[in-house]
């Protein structure tokens, strides 16, 4: 997306790399988690041929088996196409909340770096507000309120989560908006809307896309985290916060129950981090690069 | 801070009178009449104005007035004098353990720079960030409650147990102050799972700060001086080296401390630990507006002060700080 702005330092630069030699190892894993789980989500029929609502009470609570890889709940469902399904649900909810959160973020960012004066004050002191708050417990009486489920959870997220966002945006565009170019686009006489457009969004795309990858990871944690106290999605999704709360109950039965969703949530949340911090070392304009530009 | 906390009281108004469709029907419950939602409708205030309604509740939350929880049936005032101290107790105790620990293993590992000791440190921290704290707490029941049978698995006593009569609402101080040995030691027990539950999830954050903020100032020219001049190493730590190295750890545990109310109602909804937490999980369940709003109010209140407290302690630590000169 941001090749036009990448493109001109990018190439002469590769060269200089030794010390980044277990880099690329990282990010690999990352990439192929975060694909998997992508996969997962989109076509979980690939993974597991299994129903994950088919119940038979005779195979509840059983450990690991090649029929049953992460074992049965508590009225026997399979645990790993539940796993499996609900990818689909978690991923797509943690999504969906740092897009939201970013776009709306984003466009307050950019109106406060680039307008100024009152209108910057005003949006900074609301986020300043939304700082000083706890908050996840905010979060989580917001999305009661609104009536529980996965709509108002990912409201509820968004809401609370944008500040970041327009925070960045805003210390960036304050940056940019002082560059030559930007300062010659003003002088030809170009509109602000052009100026955001063409001359300050591409400069941004990349942290963006980066803190988003970051971000998902924690949404992950975070949606779940909610859903597993019953403020997000409910029975019977196999949300993975959900199937941990139904483990809740069964700890003294069986280990492979609450084990396996939790460590599904893990490898997720550390697949999408490993992404963020392999595309973040690669974007940043960092010591080495500037000397040549 | 107090214009922070008008806004949630802004907030939280929104949140428990605009917001929701109709909260006389829902007070009044299911199947009752228009003139019984009419009638509720006016006990509560809802025919008046916004502004004088919002008013009317500003005033109630000034004289602790939270109104009354459905699911309980009393007032919300005496439910979080009921549950308060004992998320007191949890946060208290939680946060002592993860200062001594954070502490003592960030100075461990930045004074033995070992490569084993930065691995594990590093691969703990990365897990315990990317772990849910509800996970971790249920992996330690698992281990530690089902599996080894060593700790209960929840609950601030033993169900046989009788609470200790209320001096200060901290079990663990009450029953020492009674005297009464056997319930300490149940106390603490109890508190074992639940405290390392929030411990861990903060403890990887924790050590890798201090261990660079101390691995820097060990650098510095003083610290030659002192070893030059023959000055005992724990003394050069403890009194030279740890002062400056603290700040940004102290700057780094306000922060924490939001996450941490949020980990405490899971922690506690998982233990069964009777605290605003599960307080907050059962009004959750009941959707019980009342309550759901005086716990976030009280949580944001407890956050603020906190970070009240953070800013007061900078000064304190590092003596070019003036409190007035920002």
């Amino acid at each position: 997306m941001a090749s036009a702005v990448n493109a001109a330092p990018t190439p002469e630069v590769v060269p200089v790399r030794p010390r980044r030699r277990f880099r690329p190892g990282l990010a690999t894993v990352g990439g192929v988690i975060v694909a998997l789980f992508v996969v997962m989500a989109v076509a979980p029929g690939l993974f597991s041929s299994q129903s994950t609502t088919a119940l038979d009470v005779g195979q509840k609570l059983l450990p690991p088996s090649l029929d049953h890889l992460f074992g049965t709940d508590e009225v026997g469902r399979d645990i790993f196409s539940r796993v499996v399904h609900g990818a689909r649900y978690t991923l797509s909810m943690s999504v969906a909340i740092v897009v939201v959160a970013a776009i709306i973020g984003t466009l307050l960012g950019l109106i406060a770096g680039y307008v100024g004066r009152w209108v910057d004050q005003l949006i900074m002191r609301i986020t300043d507000v939304f700082f000083s708050l706890p908050t996840f417990v905010v979060a989580m009486s917001l999305a009661v309120v609104l009536g529980r489920g996965m709509l108002s959870l990912v409201f509820a997220l968004s809401i609370v989560w944008w500040p970041t966002y327009t925070r960045l945006v805003r210390g960036m565009v304050l940056g940019i908006r002082e560059r030559p170019h930007v300062r010659s686009a003003q002088a030809i006489g170009a509109g602000r809307i052009r100026i955001l457009r063409h001359h300050i969004v591409p400069f941004l795309t990349h942290e963006l896309i980066v803190r988003g990858t970051q971000d998902i990871g924690y949404a992950i944690v975070a949606v779940s985290s909610l859903s597993f106290i019953g403020v997000g999605a409910q029975p019977p999704s196999p949300e993975w916060g959900l199937v941990l709360s139904g483990a809740r109950s069964y700890i003294t039965s069986s280990w492979a129950y609450p084990l396996f969703p939790g460590l599904t949530i893990i490898v997720a949340t550390l697949g999408f981090s490993l992404l963020g911090d392999a595309l973040s070392d690669r974007a940043r304009p960092g010591s080495r690069r500037r000397g040549l530009s | 801070m107090l214009v922070v906390l008008f806004c949630i009281t802004v907030i939280t108004f929104a949140l428990a009178r605009v917001i929701p469709a109709n909260p006389a029907a829902s007070a009044a419950g299911l199947g009752a009449s228009a003139e019984q939602i009419a009638a509720i409708s006016h006990r509560m205030g809802l025919d008046q104005p916004l502004v004088d309604q919002y008013f009317i509740y500003l005033r109630g939350i000034l004289q602790l007035d939270f109104g009354t929880s459905i699911a309980t049936g009393s007032s919300v005032r005496t439910d979080l004098g009921h549950y308060l101290p004992a998320t007191l107790e949890l946060i208290g105790v939680s946060f002592v353990v993860y200062l001594i620990l954070a502490i003592a293993l960030g100075a461990w590992s930045a004074v033995t720079r070992s490569r084993f000791v930065d691995g594990a440190i590093r691969v703990v921290s990365i897990v315990s960030s990317a772990a849910p704290v509800f996970w971790v707490a249920l992996m330690l029941q698992l281990v530690f409650f089902a599996n080894l049978g060593w700790l209960p698995s929840g609950g601030r006593l033993d169900i046989r147990e009788t609470p200790p009569d209320t001096i200060t609402g901290l079990y663990t101080i009450d029953t020492l102050l009674h005297g009464d040995g056997p319930l300490f030691v149940s106390a603490v027990t109890h508190l074992v799972l639940p405290v390392t539950a929030v411990v861990l999830s903060m403890l990887g954050v924790g050590v890798r700060l201090l261990r660079s903020s101390i691995g820097a100032e060990l650098n510095e020219a003083y610290v030659r001086t002192a070893e030059a001049k023959g000055m005992p190493p724990a003394r050069i730590l403890f009194r030279h080296v740890l002062k400056n190295a603290l700040n940004p750890f102290v700057s780094m545990s306000g922060v924490q401390l939001g996450y941490l109310f949020a980990w405490i109602i899971l922690v506690e909804t998982i233990m069964q630990w009777p605290g605003l937490g599960l307080y907050a999980f059962n009004s959750f369940q009941s959707v019980d507006y009342n309550p759901i709003m005086a716990i976030t109010l009280v949580i944001t209140a407890l956050f603020l002060l906190i970070n009240l407290v953070v800013d007061l302690i900078y000064p304190l630590l590092d003596p070019r700080i003036r409190l007035a000169a920002s």
